[in-house]
């Protein structure tokens, strides 16, 4: 069942890499021009495989790989563009509402107003993208990415997977607030990073469970997050409203309301499949040996 | 007829390939560049919306101003109902508002120095409506898109009706 991929695995990380990374300049210049939801979606799927690809190299000890002081040239960019999805993700919300109330429009031309000045803000990112560092990256990549055993890797990802469950598992024992369902997310997307791209070095049954498990509950946890940002969101505007003005939202109250059940709903769905993706790490050997 | 759909589909290709490189002119700090591309992206939405509206390409004398005050006359005419319902005046207007206010700045350049930071407010200036406009273009085409295929699938319906 194990699959090596035909050429080394050094060679098949650098290429992966570069392809990423020209794929990520190509989609966040063309998304700065458009910012259709898609373009968006695009460049931070990219940024997101690099981020992977980072913290792999960092996992693997890579002695200039420092994920986290790599990841900062990106932070800017990444910040940026991640407001304008959610706005981009709001005011979809609204719309499959379908409904003409004076309190939407009023929020959506908030919304509205907020997008024109997310995208400026994420203009000033592009402008202050550092490339050179960028190139650098792949220049230290290319020094440092040689004689990578696959056997190696296999090892330090296991490691990485049991020290990222425990953590889930950490969390999870702590209370239901929206802090620690954050910190799972983040936790489940660090594994399911990892795990698709061994999938490219490596196959076996184990890491096929994983990857369908862990992509279940990234489904339910974005579902759950795009609620919690439109709900915060909305929180906010009404807020800043009252201040201004005396004005009562029923409308808002009730989406606000109905919001609120739908994250709790959600969230009954997906701490158990987090628990899935936390025993199938537990049972890798079984899986392995099976 | 084979040959205008290619050309077409060329046309659209370059369209999409400006896009990305109007961001890296932005990156650069290529202001003026970038909204020269700008221009030429906005105007070729335009007419493709007056493409939709009239069932004719209007052609190559339709520049970015005539487009802007054609697609304008034909809201006012309310010739199509989708053409107010997805595009807000306010958007031709600030569209018209930017071409006078690029067109000053062309002048000035031979003239004066112009400062970067107004070339570079332009440039914004001109993303942000060109994204309103590829948005409200979107949900126009996709409206468009679905009265055309009722129309069609309806009028095979009523054909096949009549023996």
């Amino acid at each position: 069942m194990n699959k090596l991929p035909e050429i080394s695995t050094d060679d098949f990380l650098l290429r992966y890499y570069q392809k990423r990374s020209a794929s990520f300049l190509l989609n966040i210049y063309n998304a700065c021009i458009t910012a259709t939801e898609n373009d968006i979606h695009k460049a931070r799927v990219d940024l997101k495989k690099i981020y992977a690809l980072l913290s792999f190299f960092d996992m693997l000890g890579l002695k200039p790989f420092n994920s986290k002081s790599t990841q900062k040239i990106f932070k800017e960019v990444f910040a940026a563009s991640g407001k304008i999805r959610e706005i981009q993700m709001n005011l979809l919300y609204l719309e499959n509402l379908e409904e003409t109330d004076t309190e939407i429009q009023l929020y959506s031309e908030y919304l509205k107003i907020l997008y024109k000045k997310k995208t400026k803000r994420f203009i000033q990112s592009i402008i202050r993208f550092d490339e050179k560092e960028f190139k650098q990256i792949r220049v230290s990549l290319r020094q440092n990415c040689r004689n990578i055993k696959i056997e190696k890797i296999v090892n330090k990802c296991d490691d990485y997977f049991r020290l990222h469950s425990a953590r889930i598992s950490k969390y999870r024992s702590g209370s239901e607030d929206i802090v620690n369902v954050h910190k799972i997310r983040k936790e489940m997307k660090t594994i399911s990073a990892i795990a698709k791209l061994l999938k490219y070095l490596y196959v076996d049954e184990f890491l096929e469970k994983l990857i369908s498990e862990v992509d279940k509950t990234e489904v339910i946890i974005g579902e759950w997050h795009d609620r919690v940002i439109l709900r915060d969101s909305l929180q906010s505007f009404m807020e800043k409203a009252k201040m201004k003005s005396a004005w009562k939202f029923i409308i808002l109250e009730k989406i606000k309301a109905d919001l609120d059940k739908e994250i709790d709903y959600q969230l009954a769905k997906l701490l158990p499949e987090a628990d899935n993706v936390v025993n199938i790490i537990a049972q890798a050997t079984l899986l392995r040996k099976a | 007829m084979k040959k205008k759909n290619k050309e077409s589909g060329k046309k659209l290709k370059v369209v999409k390939k400006l896009a990305p490189k109007a961001g890296l002119a932005i990156k650069n700090e290529f202001f003026l560049d970038a909204s020269w591309i700008l221009s030429y992206l906005i105007e070729s939405k335009l007419m493709r919306i007056l493409t939709l509206m009239t069932n004719e390409h209007p052609g190559l004398g339709y520049g970015l101003h005539k487009c802007l005050k054609q697609i304008k006359f034909l809201q006012t005419k309310e010739t199509h109902p989708l053409l107010g319902k997805h595009f807000e005046r306010r958007l031709f207007d600030e569209l018209q508002a930017w071409t006078a206010h690029r067109n000053k700045i062309y002048k000035d350049l031979i003239d004066t120095h112009v400062s970067l930071t107004r070339i570079k407010k332009m440039s914004e200036e001109g993303i942000v409506l060109y994204q309103e406009l590829n948005t409200a273009y979107k949900k126009f085409k996709k409206e468009w898109t679905n009265d055309l295929v009722k129309e069609i699938t309806s009028g095979d319906e009523t054909n096949e009706q009549t023996p």
